[in-house]
């Protein structure tokens, strides 16, 4: 597939967070291009923008300057609405916290989510599909960590999303369990054909990715296993 | 879905924090039934009385004669207008009694028709039966004088007249809506049961009795409502030559006058204070759901991150607050509703008025839920406005934001680092979650506020009671002197037994003038240095009369309109043709009158302005007041009674008694609302502190993880509450200082003035009962926290 309508690209990206006399540059200048369908890692130390760029490609951030497209839509001139539209149709959020509802099931977590889009998958099967079918109508509380993560990627991926944005989604797990959400994410993503971005500090898990972006002190310091050319500039 | 999951997760969040969502509901419902409740009594009250009038034909105006003939009841039914006419007769007698004091009695005999019942101001009779033929000596009893006195059904009564004595047998005991307050005169300012009482009798047995054969003094009549004014004039020309005097309009009757002013007072409460529970209703969902939206920021972030819109969310907070609006005014209503008749049926059954009318009024109910839901609504309102303002990049980095620092006080007072961990660790969480604190704490000060205003009402009502007869008038007796007599009585009666003071003072009724306003009272001439009536500041200073500045109250004042160093007209009450006293005062400084609204000069200027004219002794005095040992007073005052002029004695303990009385009459009102104030203080505070325990399920629970034992960690919490508990005592005793001065500003009342004043007594109940209520608030949340699986609660990092 070519670095066609379904991509994210990014150009000359800058983040700046203005905190009265100190002015953090969270993002200089990122150039990227993740090609629709590419399971891409962002890898950095502490601080380096990891978040920030998830986030801003998520439309849940907007950048100081540069532009977004995904989709072949850019985002930067999107309106309030208009972003939580673009949030609701084509992206999907896995983050560290997992940020269940404590009061709904896993089922209802999950159907709570696929209420929001007209053709969403089955949240049951989907549940069934990564070992929860004994657990849907248990309450976070009685989940382990790992259940609950597979509960935050399910609900995540219900709507079909074009873009799967996961924030550390291990960060908070022993390494098999790391080991079994990832291969979750891969398995559903690959049957979508959905792109996925995940944030990590972990170098093994990147070794599955098909793209590595490393980040440092908000650039881009290499990108590796990226098939496409990195756009000329 | 049928059922949006939002809604589900609305239930069961409310589910899970039933406890606090009961209590908020508690609180919008006390603060919806006390309106409710208020608001509906004041206006059943009335309706009643209302009622009561019409169900008896009361006079929308009276006309006193000096004597005419029966026949003018004829010729005043042709006046356009009127609407029915009673001619009567109306005398005062004097009653002999078989009581030890030997006071007078004042019976004031009342006729009505010889057959039938009277076309304007019947009567109800409460027990026995109404009145026989007119031949037959039987008379009604006002009820409150018969039961002061234990008069029954069966017993004979003896009026004199012309020195004769005669046998009445009492048939009845009977109320009439002229005397639910059985009021002798305007001048009087509340019943005097022991020397006044209304009987009622056959014209035919009143003519014989006081030899008025064919002849009435006193007609009332009712009139068409917009032509009233007109007719009572008509009334007076047409009986002018007869001796009509002023006709007294319904308005001015004194019992009527009494029962409105009562009334008043009574919507003043009902508007102030369901106004305040209201304002704490709200504030208090205000903070629990501004907690509810802090403590699922990082859903709210998710859902947003997910697509979900901001009205949605923001709908979801709001739905609590509606919720907690509509159920709390749905059921505030309901028990308002009951409330209110409970309070209706003790102020009717106080007065001993048979009726009730107790309709139900829609508006009033409207506009309970619609305080309900909009209270509510409000805080909801700017509670879940913070979803919007919520960023959801910002909300999903945090997890549980807990900085551990030194709070800057330690930092400012290092001793407090040396602490026992006891008090360092509930100092530092303290200072760590200002703004909890700040929530916290506010709840409890509007509730410590609460608690001390309602007790204050009472503390007002008792101090003017008490200041007016310990500090004010400090007579035990007051003899009244007709006609005026010289000083020498005074000196005379100091030389008896047990008489420890005897003083007099020269009291003429007055008008006071100032541009259009007229204040009628009393001008008190007082001796200068007068130990047994003094007069005191607004903050308790002692006051003296002195050269021609006239002393009276904040209340006088503002009627008049006038300040001190102003110049007012006196004028003399009984002016006619012959007489006609004027003067110009000053207006001096203000005094104090808890009781009354007289008003004050020195003796020496009063007989300056009045002796010559009213042909008056040298040293006029008119009143005698006694301060005797404890021991001999009812001795003193059964020999005051025989002194010569002497026509009335007042007793101290007695007119302490009356006003206790008529106090006790707003207690009814004061208990509900002391009770209510309590309920929500209550509520107020269990929200405030159980939440704050379970807002921090998990911080306390990995405490306990850690290994520290239940008790400590019970320890630790009581100690926070408590400290909290301080700082919201701290704030809310001025607050509830201020909301009273307030409410007693605001609330007016003829007969007696409040001032604010919270005794010492109320502060300690309120810091003991507010104590007790942090400390009993935190049982529930303590135990579920001692209940907690510590695995679960330590795990589940969304908040
Ligand atoms: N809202 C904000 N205001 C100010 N500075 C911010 C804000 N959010 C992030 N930053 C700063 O921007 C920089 C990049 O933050 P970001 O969260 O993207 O890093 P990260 O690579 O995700 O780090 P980590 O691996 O620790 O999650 C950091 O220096 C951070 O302090
Ligand atoms: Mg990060």
């Amino acid at each position: 597939m070519a670095a066609g309508s379904d991509s994210v690209q990014l150009d000359k990206v800058s983040k700046t967070y203005d905190m009265g006399q100190v002015q953090v540059r969270a993002l200089r200048d990122v150039e990227l291009t993740i090609p629709a369908g590419e399971f891409a890692v962002f890898l950095g130390p502490s601080g380096s923008g990891k978040t920030t760029l998830m986030n801003i490609i998520g439309g849940l951030d907007s950048p100081t300057s540069g532009q977004v497209i995904v989709s072949g839509h850019d985002l930067t001139g999107l309106t309030e609405d208009q972003l939580t539209e673009y949030r609701r149709a084509d992206v999907g959020f896995v983050f560290q916290f997992y940020n269940l509802v404590p009061t709904l099931t896993a089922r209802e977590n999950v159907q709570l989510i696929a209420d929001l889009v007209n053709s969403p998958q089955d949240p049951v099967e989907l549940l069934q599909s990564v070992g929860l079918g004994a657990h849907l109508e248990h309450f976070p509380s009685q989940l382990s960590g790992g259940e609950q993560q597979r509960v935050a990627i399910v609900r995540a991926l219900v709507k079909r999303p074009k873009l799967l944005l996961a924030d550390e989604p291990t960060g908070n797990l022993d390494q098999e369990t790391s080991t079994e959400v990832l291969g979750v994410i891969h398995d559903m993503a690959r049957r979508e054909n959905t792109t996925v971005i995940m944030v990590t500090h972990d170098e093994t898990i990147a070794r599955d990715a098909g793209m590595i972006v490393r980040l440092l002190s908000g650039s881009v310091a290499s990108i590796e296993g990226d098939r496409n050319s990195p756009p000329s500039g | 879905m049928a059922v949006s999951l939002l809604n589900v997760k609305l239930l069961r969040d409310i589910y899970q924090s039933r406890w606090q969502f009961i209590a908020v509901i508690v609180v919008v419902m006390l603060g919806i039934s006390f309106y409710q409740s208020a608001w509906m009594s004041y206006r059943n009250i009335g309706a009643s009385y209302e009622l009561y009038y019409d169900m008896l034909r009361f006079a929308d105006f009276e006309i006193t004669l000096n004597e005419a003939p029966d026949t003018i009841g004829r010729r005043l039914r042709q006046v356009p207008g009127i609407t029915s006419v009673q001619p009567r007769i109306v005398s005062e007698v004097e009653l002999e009694m078989p009581v030890v004091d030997a006071r007078e009695v004042v019976a004031r005999i009342i006729s009505l028709p010889d057959s039938g019942r009277a076309a304007v101001n019947d009567v109800t009779v409460l027990e026995g039966r109404y009145l026989g033929p007119a031949h037959k000596r039987e008379v009604l009893v006002e009820q409150s004088f018969a039961e002061h006195h234990s008069l029954r059904v069966g017993d004979y009564v003896h009026p004199v007249v012309d020195g004769e004595v005669t046998d009445l047998r009492i048939v009845g005991l009977a109320l009439s809506p002229e005397y639910i307050y059985a009021i002798q005169s305007k001048q009087y300012l509340m019943p005097t049961p022991s020397t006044f009482g209304a009987f009622w009798m056959r014209r035919g047995q009143a003519e014989r009795l006081l030899g008025m054969s064919g002849m009435v003094n006193n007609v009332c009549g009712r009139a068409e409502e917009r032509q009233r004014d007109r007719v009572m004039t008509t009334a007076h020309v047409m009986l002018g030559r007869y001796g009509a005097e002023e006709p007294v309009p319904r308005e001015k009757q004194p019992s009527n006058y009494l029962l409105q002013m009562d009334l008043a007072g009574y919507r003043h409460m009902a508007v102030f204070f369901p106004l305040l529970f209201l304002v704490c209703a709200s504030l208090t969902i205000y903070t629990l759901l501004v907690r509810i939206v802090n403590s699922q920021r990082g859903q709210i972030g998710f859902l947003r991150a997910s697509g979900m819109s901001v009205q949605a969310l923001t709908w979801h907070y709001l739905y609590y607050a509606l919720l907690c609006g509509a159920l709390g005014g749905l059921l505030g209503v309901i028990a308002g509703i009951y409330m209110s008749l409970a309070l209706t049926r003790y102020y009717l059954s106080f007065l001993a008025i048979p009726v009730i009318h107790n309709p139900m009024h829609w508006p009033t109910v409207a506009l309970g839920l619609a305080a309900g839901v909009f209270s509510c609504g409000i805080a909801g309102y700017f509670s879940s406005r913070r979803v919007a303002l919520l960023d959801p990049a910002v909300a999903l980095r945090e997890e549980v934001a807990a900085v551990g620092r030194r709070p800057l006080i330690e930092r400012l007072l290092p001793v407090l680092g040396r602490l026992s961990f006891y008090w360092r660790i509930p100092l530092r969480n303290i200072f760590r979650n200002r703004r909890r604190t700040l929530y916290t704490a506010a709840g409890i000060a509007m509730a410590v506020s609460l608690i001390l205003v309602s007790l204050a009402i009472r503390d007002a009502m008792f101090d003017s009671i008490d200041t007016y007869i310990e500090e004010i008038q400090r007579y035990d007796l007051q003899a009244a002197l007709i006609p005026a007599q010289t000083a020498s009585v005074g000196f005379h009666v100091a030389q008896w037994p047990g008489v420890r003071k005897a003083e007099t003072t020269l009291a003429l009724p007055v008008e006071l003038h100032r541009g259009e306003r007229i204040v009628n009272t009393v001008l008190v001439g007082l001796e200068p240095g007068s130990h047994l009536q003094t007069l005191v500041s607004p903050e308790g200073r002692p006051v003296q009369v002195h050269g021609s500045a006239m002393l009276m109250s904040a209340a006088n004042r503002k009627k008049l309109g006038v300040e001190t160093g102003d110049v007012i007209r006196l004028a003399f009450a009984l002016n006619d043709e012959e007489t006609n006293i004027e003067a110009p005062v000053r207006v001096g400084e203000i005094i104090r009158q808890p009781v009354g609204s007289y008003v004050y000069l020195p003796a020496a200027t009063v007989r300056r302005i009045f002796e010559r004219d009213l042909g008056l002794p040298r040293g006029a005095v008119t009143t005698l007041m006694v301060l005797g040992e404890p021991d001999h007073l009812n001795m003193i005052k059964e020999k005051l009674y025989k002194v010569p002029n002497v026509a009335a004695v007042e007793d101290a303990r007695e007119t302490r008694a009356q006003l206790t009385e008529m106090l006790e009459m707003s207690m009814g009102f004061i208990v509900m609302m002391i009770m209510l104030g309590a309920g929500l203080a209550l509520a107020i505070i269990y929200n405030t502190v159980s939440i704050n325990i379970v807002e921090r399920t998990r911080e306390l629970a990995s405490m306990r993880a850690m290994g520290m034992a239940r008790r400590t960690v019970g320890m630790l919490i009581t100690v926070e509450n408590l400290l909290v508990g301080v700082l919201g005592l701290v704030g809310g005793i001025p607050l509830g200082y201020v909301l009273n001065q307030v409410m007693i500003a605001s609330w007016e009342n003829e007969i007696m003035q409040f001032q604010a004043v919270i005794f010492p007594a109320s502060y300690l109940t309120t810091v003991i009962a507010i104590i007790l209520t942090i400390l009993l608030s935190q049982i529930p949340g303590i135990r579920q926290l001692n209940r907690v699986d510590l695995a679960a609660a330590t795990k589940v990092t969304s908040g």
